[in-house]
């Protein structure tokens, strides 16, 4: 008897550590909290908010788009919701099978595995890429997304998918989309919440305003409440037209290299050479300013002090911390920078290492170059946008792509880091 | 927060039925609102708003910008320039490099229709650049230029973003497209000190304050209740609004968003002498 | 229970026969071997499991038989210890190590081959690689020699998406390492395997003998992504062989974008 019962409660303890183990909850998305406490976004917001998104955009599992969007709901369908595959075989789930535990459930970059990663994993939510064909100021086309499916992103811990079947990745980059649509609309939301809906006088019935104790009239709180308010549910589509826009806009941001200044396929080693010259004077020079960032070797060592986009977030938001504000403001505040990863600096790439994260073929470091990487230090060479005046031209900017693309093979004699004069900062009064 | 496998939980999530009914109501579409929804009725004619910002209290010692790029070019006598985050004048105590906006005007006079020159240069010198707080308004093409012997390249963040590099003694030209709220962040990746702030809005009602703190806004719609924004750039409000909670600030019903509103009559000059306690700076 | 209890035991090697019988019919048997020298692994692999399983059902069927006899319920009389027999002690002994003996020495060949003597050109050089595979934290990279046929010039192709083109019916060897961690280069259909210590370098040669794409997957635990790190091996004709190099040499040297039309 007393055999039997000992197993008993073994197995009793055992059943509730594996069933306490076992996550049942539906996962939703969570509100990007950085924008809404710099924002003073109110409780009661924060909740309509949450709502407006919900019915806008639906959560992980059940996702929802307007027709307005563009977005193809049955590709969502097939990358939402928790991973399984059917009697056919075909997978669901794909998004929470290959990409949430970097990208999180908001694609907001902190799954799980986020913070063991440098650098951290792309947070869709400001709708800034780095890697894509495309102007500065625009979003990446399909294609762009496509490709860094299909090549990974190397120097980092972005695999490469091009083993999914081709209907897996295009539901992939449909779904990152959306993640991105909402993630700005999310952002949005907010800001039109703090600009435009501002407290109104109580009225009473006679429409005079209602007075405290103090003879200030009674303020009430505007609720975002678009069901009610055909203002706001005009405004909120409006928002949301804005920022489909910049996505159907993207492949009309697509930079077409020059055909006369492309250099041609038949080139004789000394010619190339000779683009290798010019391209290194242009690396050196104090138009390209390469070297500034770059270092005099090219090592990444020129400039290690800037960051990038969603670096800068944080720590912008980090920095707001010591402003002097009220206790419960203070307190929401550092919940929020508790979350937070640490900050790091956008460090220049290392050109000698031959790893390109955007692609390396001779038109994604042309991209580069032009455009520079967008939400990133690096800035462009070419025109911002389409008619607008360039610091190179596209020979010139084709030089450089040559002389890039050789520095790995041409070890310096003497790769020597940024001469110590450069980095000393002078900060000290007087 | 331990990272672990469960994400942040902070802020509430979506509540289904409420979620259900927004979507209910989106995917009608937009009906025309209840015509415009300006608050008021608009008034005739145009008036004058000028003042001046005045910081009471002691004003904090400026450091030296960070400088460690380029140094013969950046620093004078080997000596780094100071920051200019909060500039108040010795002799007036006027505060610099605030910004005061009409948030959303319901007319523009026809003088700030077309802007008096098409182009507003932007100009760096000494890896400074030399307008601090820049306003523009749209349809304006705004002159990038770079009065050093270094390259600078010039990056521009929020809805107009743009990063380029300005070659040396050269000129870039760059045409925005969007308004901004607030002002927005100008640096250079090169010197990551540099910073300037840059404001494109629809109409030219914005004033910056000039160095003793006074500023001038003319031709505004008289008869009318004009929202104006106020914004410093080491203010303590939200996105930076300069809040007061001064006696005077409360008659004019300053708000927590760094907002007044103000009804001028017509051909009228106001004259506001604005008081900044240094608490509003984060004195 | 002397019924139960050596039953349960006979199941074993019941069960662990008719898992290797039925193991094809349900996709868990060897998996397809493409490559020269895996007919050797394998047979070598078929041996061993047909020694150790003759053996196997013979102890396990002894085991069985000594519960169902001396089952304590139907067993009263007592133990009777013997000091052993020296004549069986000395059998079972020398029997398995002339065994393992003979296998030790017959699959030094298999090894030898496998890993210790790689594919040497007429002049008795070892032949170049014909491509450096790269394990990363989570992919594999990898990059062929170019025109110049060396490795670490500037004409070298250099890809990251997973796929690996090999020529067929030729003697290949793969220069392998890690760009952080322990990475394992695993190839299930030609029996090969080559752990990567990062700052080794490691060759693995082979020859395959039939096209088609096979799995690539690493098989030493590398971080959190280690289940994921695939790939596929292509195994082509000479001319599609060439054909895909230069194809990847013009999309290496891409200058021109193709922009989508407007709907």
């Amino acid at each position: 008897m007393i055999f039997r019962l000992k197993y008993l409660r073994l197995f009793c303890c055992l059943a509730v550590v594996v069933a306490a183990g076992c996550d049942t909850v539906e996962p939703s998305f969570r509100l990007n909290m950085v924008e809404a406490v710099s924002n003073d976004t109110g409780d009661a917001y924060q909740q309509e908010i949450q709502n407006v998104l919900g019915g806008m955009f639906g959560s992980p599992d059940a996702p929802y788009v307007l027709p307005e969007t563009g977005l193809d709901q049955a590709r969502l369908q097939v990358a939402a919701g928790p991973a399984w595959s059917d009697q056919a075989g075909t997978n669901h789930g794909l998004y929470r099978r290959h990409c949430v535990h970097c990208h999180g459930i908001n694609g907001d970059g902190r799954g799980p595995t986020a913070r063991f990663l440098n650098p951290y994993p792309r947070d869709y939510r400001p709708g800034i890429y780095k890697f894509k064909s495309t102007y500065n100021a625009s979003k990446p086309t399909d294609e762009d997304l496509h490709r860094v499916l299909i090549n990974g992103v190397p120097g980092t811990g972005m695999p490469s998918f091009s083993l999914l079947p081709g209907s897996e990745v295009e539901s992939l980059v449909e779904y990152v989309k959306y993640l991105s649509i909402r993630g700005q609309m999310e952002t949005a939301l907010i800001r039109y919440v703090y600009d435009d809906l501002d407290e109104e006088e109580a009225l009473d019935e006679k429409g005079n305003p209602i007075l405290d104790p103090n003879g200030e009239p009674v303020m009430l709180r505007v609720p975002l409440d678009p069901e009610n308010e055909p203002d706001q549910r005009e405004a909120i589509l409006e928002i949301l037209g804005e920022i489909v826009d910049g996505w159907n806009a993207a492949n009309e941001g697509i930079i077409v290299p020059a055909e006369d200044q492309i250099p041609s396929d038949s080139r004789t080693p000394e010619e190339i050479a000779a683009s290798v010259v010019r391209g290194r004077e242009l690396f050196y020079g104090v138009k390209a300013n390469c070297v500034k960032c770059h270092g005099p070797t090219g090592l990444g060592d020129g400039q290690q002090d800037d960051q990038d986009y969603w670096n800068k977030v944080n720590k912008v938001f980090l920095e707001s911390l010591t402003q002097k504000t009220s206790p419960a403001v203070e307190a929401v505040k550092q919940e929020v920078a508790a979350t937070l990863y640490p900050v790091r600096n956008a460090i220049p790439r290392d050109l000698r290492l031959g790893i390109y994260r955007g692609g390396r073929r001779r038109i994604d470091i042309f991209w580069k170059i032009y455009a520079g990487i967008a939400g990133t230090p690096m800035p462009g060479l070419g025109p911002a946008s389409a008619g607008a005046t360039g610091t190179l031209t596209e020979a010139e900017m084709w030089d450089i792509v040559e002389y890039v693309l050789s520095l790995p093979y041409e070890p310096p004699s003497q790769p020597q880091k940024a001469l110590p004069e450069n980095l000393n900062p002078i900060s000290s009064a007087g | 927060m331990s990272p672990g496998c469960r994400q942040s939980e902070l802020g509430p999530i979506a509540e289904a039925q409420a979620a259900a009914n927004v979507r209910a109501s989106l995917s009608e579409g937009a009906e025309a609102g209840t015509g415009s929804s300006a608050a008021g009725s608009t008034g005739t004619g145009w008036a004058t708003l000028k003042g001046r910002f005045v910081f009471d209290g002691t004003p904090p010692q400026m450091q030296p910008y960070n400088v460690n790029k380029d140094l013969a070019t950046c620093t004078i006598n080997g000596k780094a320039p100071l920051q200019q985050t909060l500039l108040v004048d010795s002799a007036t105590g006027g505060l610099a490099n605030v910004a005061i906006y009409i948030r959303k005007a319901s007319r523009v006079h026809v003088s700030l229709e077309s802007p008096p020159s098409r182009e507003s240069l932007f100009d760096q010198k000494e890896c400074i650049f030399l307008s601090h707080v820049y306003p523009l308004t749209l349809g304006q093409t705004m002159q990038i230029k770079n009065s050093d012997n270094v390259g600078h390249n010039t990056n521009i963040e929020g809805k107009n973003s743009f990063n380029q590099t300005i070659p040396a003694g050269e000129l870039i030209d760059f045409t925005p497209q969007k308004e901004e709220a607030v002002p927005v962040s100008v640096r250079c990746s090169i010197h990551p000190w540099m910073l300037a702030y840059f404001l494109p809005r629809k109409n030219g009602y914005y004033a910056i304050s000039k160095p003793d703190g006074s500023f001038e806004i003319a031709n505004v719609p008289a008869g009318e209740e004009l929202e104006m924004q106020v914004w410093h750039e080491s203010a303590v409000g939200p996105g930076h609004a300069l809040v007061l909670d001064t006696p005077d600030a409360k008659k004019l019903k300053w708000s927590k968003k760094g907002r007044f509103k103000i009804k001028l009559g017509e051909d009228e000059v106001k004259d506001m002498e604005i008081t900044v306690p240094a608490a509003a700076l984060g004195g | 229970m002397r019924l139960f209890w050596s039953f349960l035991f006979f199941l074993v090697p019941v069960l662990g026969v008719l898992t290797f019988v039925l193991a094809p019919y349900f996709n868990i048997a060897l998996p397809p071997d493409v490559s020269e020298h895996g007919r050797v692994i394998d047979n070598l692999f078929m041996f061993i499991l047909y020694l150790t399983g003759a053996v196997f059902v013979v102890t396990e069927s002894v085991l069985f038989y000594f519960m169902w006899k001396y089952d304590a319920g139907s067993n009263d009389k007592p133990v009777k210890f013997s000091h052993g027999s020296h004549v069986l002690e000395i059998v079972w002994t020398i029997l398995p190590a002339v065994t393992l003996l003979f296998i030790a020495i017959y699959q030094m060949q298999a090894w030898a081959v496998a890993k210790m003597d790689p594919p040497r050109d007429a002049q008795g050089k070892i032949i170049d690689p014909i491509c450096e595979v790269t394990g990363r934290q989570f992919n594999w990279d990898f990059r062929y020699p170019g025109p110049d046929k060396e490795l670490h010039t500037e004409d070298d192709i250099v890809r990251t998406d997973g796929k690996l083109y090999l020529p067929v019916d030729e003697e290949i060897l793969l220069r392998i390492n890690s760009a952080d961690v322990l990475h394992s280069f695993f190839l299930p259909n030609l029996r090969l395997k080559q752990d990567v210590v990062p700052g080794m370098k490691q060759n693995m040669w082979f020859k395959a003998t039939k096209t088609g794409g096979y799995d690539i997957v690493c098989a030493e635990l590398c971080g959190w992504g280690h289940y994921k790190m695939k790939g596929r091996v292509f195994f082509l004709t000479r001319d599609k062989f060439e054909a895909k190099l230069t194809e990847m040499i013009a999309e290496k040297n891409t200058m021109r974008v193709k922009v989508p039309e407007e709907e």
